[in-house]
């Protein structure tokens, strides 16, 4: 599930108060046998712009911890919308280079596997797991250097 | 300061036992009404409120008497289990009967002045530690506005109660006349946990769960702390204080960070705001604290705490819910002593004059 546009601030009280009210009230959803947060870290990524997070070094740190890594976060600029705070000022360069590599680039690569064997017309190796999706490979050079595309 | 180990309970359910009980206090009109036709809520649930069977009444499964009174109905029980186990100074009562959701809107009104003159007797009269939220019908203001001042006189009314999911935001002009009377009358207006409306309660639809109506609930008043600040509630009434209970405070500071973003692009949509939206935070909003935050790291609540501002939070039980907060447990660390005094009862002294 990718949220965008969504801020990312508010997620850790959202995390806490459905882990508390899980502990309490599970017997109404019994299926649910993992904490909330949990789940949400397995499974939700969010849209950095506009960042709603502290302005302070300190204060991004925090919520990076809190929402428990920089892996659930997207990089976005969403052209052509204006923001205020843009997430380069306000988040990116609070973080390490580990972690900006991964919000600007590697959890997109992951996410939306970018950088998977795709289908396409000019490949003699045809079916693959992507085409399933109906997803047809637009051109070389997307992947970037760790493409793993078939040569023809 | 004060007694630095004194506890003020900012919010407690004193419950109306039955419709009967409410008779001496209506009109002979209402009376006759309540025996024939009864109450009927906008709410959209066939058999009344939708709080799950696993918590009837959403209450502690101990809060029943032994003598087999419901919970919170009554005094010597409530004095008993809570007043005296824990030592408390005063309680603010928040009775949420549902006159203010009554379709009948005369009926409506008259219910909310019997539950008052009710509360009188029952409760403020008989234990001064006990104070008490005036219930109004919000929907309809004027009477609204008119019952506040009546029961102004009364020196245990020290709040006026709402709850947050209303017919319309509640910064919109039309509730204007329930501020006017509560900062004419020194009193708060307190929003308290409730969650019965003829609209959708997420902001997403209609949900399946309590879990979620539970969790969700931060969102209206998300919904109502931003409305009441940007329509300018605070600068035309600017003696007016607010308190939000049991909403949680986890939210506040990314929501006001997010709403002076938005403002510094678009104050010009609302140029009678005399100040940055969180800036009215600290003069004008008091946050109850159960349910209790519990971040994953138990140090960060310091942290939550001091962001929110020391000044802000007041300590409630939410006796006899089933989510009533221990004093002795609720808080996962140990509080600097000037916080916790803060927060136990200085803060709720300078709300509600104690």
């Amino acid at each position: 599930l990718v949220l965008a546009e969504s801020g990312v601030a508010w997620l850790p009280s959202l995390m806490w108060r459905l882990d508390k009210n899980w502990r309490g009230l599970r017997r109404e959803i019994p299926w649910l046998d993992a904490p909330p947060s949990q789940v949400i870290r397995d499974h939700v990524k969010l849209t950095v712009a506009p960042f709603d997070g502290p302005p302070d070094a300190e204060g991004v740190r925090r919520l990076v911890e809190q929402i428990g890594s920089e892996r659930p976060l997207l990089y976005a600029s969403d052209y052509p919308h204006w923001h205020r705070r843009d997430p380069g000022e306000s988040l990116l360069r609070h973080l390490s280079e580990a972690e900006r590599a991964n919000v600007v680039r590697n959890n997109a690569l992951e996410l939306y596997r970018l950088d998977a064997p795709v289908f396409s017309p000019h490949s003699p190796a045809g079916l693959d797991e992507r085409s399933s999706v109906g997803c047809f490979s637009t051109g070389a050079g997307r992947a970037g250097e760790r493409s793993m595309r078939r040569q023809p | 300061m004060s007694n630095p180990a004194a506890l003020i309970d900012c919010d407690v359910h004193n419950v109306v036992p039955s419709a009967a009980a409410l008779h001496p206090y209506l009109p002979a009109r209402w009376r006759s009404y309540s025996e024939k036709v009864g109450t009927r809520t906008y709410l959209p649930y066939l058999n009344g409120y939708h709080y799950p069977k696993v918590s009837r009444g959403a209450a502690r499964v101990d809060a029943w008497s032994p003598e087999g009174h419901a919970p919170g109905t009554d005094l010597d029980f409530l004095r008993k289990q809570l007043l005296d186990e824990y030592d408390i100074e005063y309680a603010v009562l928040n009775c949420l009967y549902r006159a203010p959701e009554e379709r009948n809107e005369p009926y409506g009104v008259a219910l909310a002045s019997a539950v008052n003159d009710w509360q009188v007797d029952h409760w403020l009269e008989p234990e001064k530690r006990l104070r008490a939220s005036v219930l109004i019908p919000f929907e309809s203001p004027a009477p609204a506005a008119a019952e506040i001042r009546r029961c102004a006189q009364h020196p245990s009314f020290v709040q006026v109660l709402l709850f947050p999911r209303t017919k319309e935001p509640l910064g919109r002009r039309k509730y204007w006349p329930i501020y006017e009377a509560a900062a004419e009358c020194g009193l708060p207006i307190g929003i308290h946990f409730s969650s019965t409306t003829a609209s959708p309660i997420t902001a997403g639809g209609w949900p399946s769960f309590y879990i979620e109506d539970h969790t969700m609930m931060s969102v209206a008043f998300q919904a109502q702390l931003t409305s009441l600040i940007v329509e300018g509630v605070f600068d035309s009434f600017p003696r007016l204080k607010l308190v939000l209970i049991e909403g949680g405070f986890g939210w506040i500071p990314s929501l006001l960070r997010r709403l002076d973003d938005v403002y510094e692009r678009a104050r010009d949509e609302v140029p009678h705001l005399r100040r940055r939206p969180s800036e009215y935070l600290r003069d004008h909003v008091k946050i109850t604290t159960q349910p209790m935050e519990e971040p994953e790291r138990p140090r960060d609540l310091i942290e939550l705490i001091n962001e929110v501002g020391p000044e802000t939070l007041m300590f409630s039980t939410d006796y006899p819910h089933w989510d009533f907060d221990n004093p002795r447990r609720a808080f996962q660390v140990r509080l600097p002593a000037d916080l916790e005094n803060r927060i136990m009862h200085q803060n709720a002294r300078d709300c509600y004059a104690f």
